[in-house]
């Protein structure tokens, strides 16, 4: 049985997203391999914190192009649409939890390219906006 | 599935990365700050504790009986360290903040301080800058186990705790020649520790109540509560007898300073052993590699067995061979980085033997990317590796082998047909040990962090040696200086 301090922190960590904090920086250092791993955290926080201010620029280590990658990989004929197979799998490959399951095209099993860049981006947002959400 | 084609999600450089730069210490340290100080802003704060970079400075205890010294050698702690030193007393004089104006009205009524009041005070000073970029060592608090707890509770605890124990007879005998110097606040004793400055000795005073049924009454409220503190700090105690001269209670200390604690850091041993011919390497190696689960490697071995598989670099290795010549450090390199870059030796750590041999080898080794964590050297007079080596023999028959003098054979007639392995007769081994001793002090200059091992005992005695060495983490030293 968790004791009110354990249910307490729990709550915290959670309210502040701060597990999924740790988890955003670990990637960028997974990614970075920076030689001073302290200051690059600092420097990540710190743009977190902007991101937090302004709502846009949020630290991520994916970017448009990258998403516009992926669907050009899933897309090598070029048709402009995916599968909704495809689009789950890219959408976990990115690191994305929460998404639309069923966006637009999803009955014909056709995703375009709009669809599905939107989706990332707005995915992506969310997971790394990791700092307490204002309702 | 079979371990070594599992797919690896982390790429096996972050965890070299990784330990070298304790992140998984910084996260532990970091989660546990926000946890406790529970910020409205963690973002600010988290910027605020990484910017402190305050995650090696001491933060000692020092604890023990009235008259164990604990004054001493906090004081040599400090001067050593340039650490602030802190003392209940010294918390009351120095501040004028309100805190200790309140504490100082408990005081005036002769009343004992709360425990929360402490814990403030305590918690304050540990604020200010001193404590924060130089660490702190606190003298004589907690007294209580409540006031332990407290302590915890605010998320102050020590690295190290020295707990100065000595026999009461003693204690209240030293507490007897007690002189104190009201300007330094050093403690001095009139048989024990006399001050040579006439000066000095003037000015000596005597402390209050110094008599022998003040003493005791100060030991028992010690023995009461001192169990219940230890209890508190039972991981990170070291207990010192202080009954023994100054210099030496305090190397004790020192050398438990500078140990660090263990962590639960994940920890792939990356081991490299190295020694002269006969030295144990291979029984060491085995060892460890069945007790940690890590994978033993030889350059001797992967050379075999690249030969016997035919393989493109078998073929290359051929002709070394058996002509009996040296085989090039790149082959040896790439061989030994295919070895060691497959997913069992990546998850789970390798121990390498008989390279690098050349200091070459070990640069080129590390610049691989390949560096090892844990370095032995397994120390063996030259003459014993002799004894060891020459004095072996096998039974063709049987296979078993023999030494003549620690392990012989049982009947004469097995005696008879024992055989000397070739390699095995005096000019060989010399001619080994040679080759390893033109190379031993220059490999020992590139492994500044390796641990030296006497291996001439039991194999069992070196091998607990050698764990000891692996599962803690080295020590580390405190402002460069040796004792």
């Amino acid at each position: 049985m968790a004791t009110q301090g354990e249910e307490e922190a729990r709550d915290y960590l959670e309210k502040h997203r701060i597990l999924d904090l740790f988890n955003n920086i670990t990637a960028q250092l997974v990614f970075n391999r920076p030689e001073q791993p302290k200051r690059f955290m600092i420097e990540v926080i710190e743009r977190l914190r902007e991101a937090r201010t302004t709502q846009l620029d949020y630290p991520c280590i994916f970017d448009d192009s990258n998403i516009i990658a992926i669907f050009g990989m899933l897309d090598p004929t070029k048709k402009g649409f995916i599968t909704l197979a495809q689009y789950k799998e890219a959408m976990s490959i990115l690191g994305v939890k929460s998404y639309d399951e069923y966006p637009s095209g999803a009955e014909s099993d056709k995703i375009a390219q709009d669809t599905f860049v939107r989706e990332a981006k707005h995915g992506l947002k969310k997971s790394s906006s990791t700092f307490k959400q204002v309702p | 599935m079979d371990a070594t084609k599992k797919p690896l999600r982390i790429p096996p450089e972050f965890t070299t990365y990784a330990e070298r730069h304790g992140i998984f210490d910084l996260y532990k340290r970091l989660i546990e700050r926000v946890i406790i100080n529970k910020p409205e802003d963690p973002l600010e704060f988290l910027i605020e504790e990484l910017k402190k970079d305050n995650d090696d400075v001491p933060a000692i205890l020092i604890h023990g009986p009235p008259a164990s010294g604990k004054r001493t050698i906090a004081k040599l702690v400090c001067s050593k360290l340039r650490s602030a030193h802190i003392t209940p007393q010294n918390i009351l004089e120095d501040d004028v903040s309100p805190t200790v104006a309140r504490a100082k009205e408990y005081l005036a009524r002769k009343e004992e301080i709360p425990t929360a009041l402490w814990v403030e005070l305590i918690q304050n000073r540990l604020k200010l800058f001193d404590c924060v970029k130089k660490g702190w060592v606190l003298e004589g608090f907690p007294q209580t186990r409540e006031q332990a707890r407290a302590l915890q509770t605010v998320g102050i605890h020590p690295k190290h705790f020295v707990l100065l124990d000595a026999p009461d007879t003693v204690l209240i005998e030293r507490q007897m020649g007690k002189r104190i110097d009201p300007e330094t606040e050093n403690v001095y004793h009139t048989t024990f520790d006399w001050p040579n400055d006439p000066e000095l000795v003037n000015r000596l005073v005597e402390p209050d109540d110094n008599n022998e049924d003040a003493m005791v009454n100060r030991l028992v409220v010690y023995h009461r509560h001192i169990d219940g503190i230890l209890d508190c700090y039972s991981k990170v105690t070291k207990k010192i007898n202080a009954d023994q001269p100054k210099s030496d209670v305090f190397s004790q200390a020192w050398t438990f300073l500078n140990s660090q604690l263990r962590t639960a850091a994940p920890h792939t041993p990356r081991i490299v052993i190295l020694g002269p011919t006969g030295s144990g390497k291979k029984t060491q190696a085995a060892l460890l590699a069945s007790k940690y689960h890590c994978v033993s490697v030889s350059t001797g071995q992967l050379v075999k067995e690249a030969i016997a598989n035919e393989s493109k670099m078998g073929e290359a290795l051929k002709p070394y061979v058996e002509r009996d010549m040296m085989i090039p450090d790149n082959l040896i390199l790439n061989l030994l980085k295919d070895r060691l870059c497959q997913i069992d030796c990546v998850s789970r750590g390798w121990v390498l033997r008989g390279f690098p041999t050349t200091r070459e080898q070990a640069e080129n080794l590390c610049s691989a990317g390949f560096e090892p964590n844990r370095t032995f050297f397994l120390d063996v007079p030259n003459d014993s590796v002799i004894e060891r080596l020459v004095l072996r023999t096998t039974d063709p028959i049987t296979g078993e082998r023999y030494h003549e003098l620690y392990n012989p054979p049982r009947t004469q007639e097995i005696k008879d047909r024992c055989r000397q392995h070739v390699k095995d007769t005096e000019e060989e081994v010399k001619k080994r040990l040679a080759s390893y001793q033109a190379y031993a002090s220059e490999i020992a200059d590139f492994y500044e962090s390796a641990q030296h091992v006497n291996a001439d005992q039991d194999p069992h005695t070196v091998f607990e040696c050698l764990e000891s060495m692996l599962v803690n983490p080295l020590p580390k030293r405190y402002g460069g200086g040796d004792q």
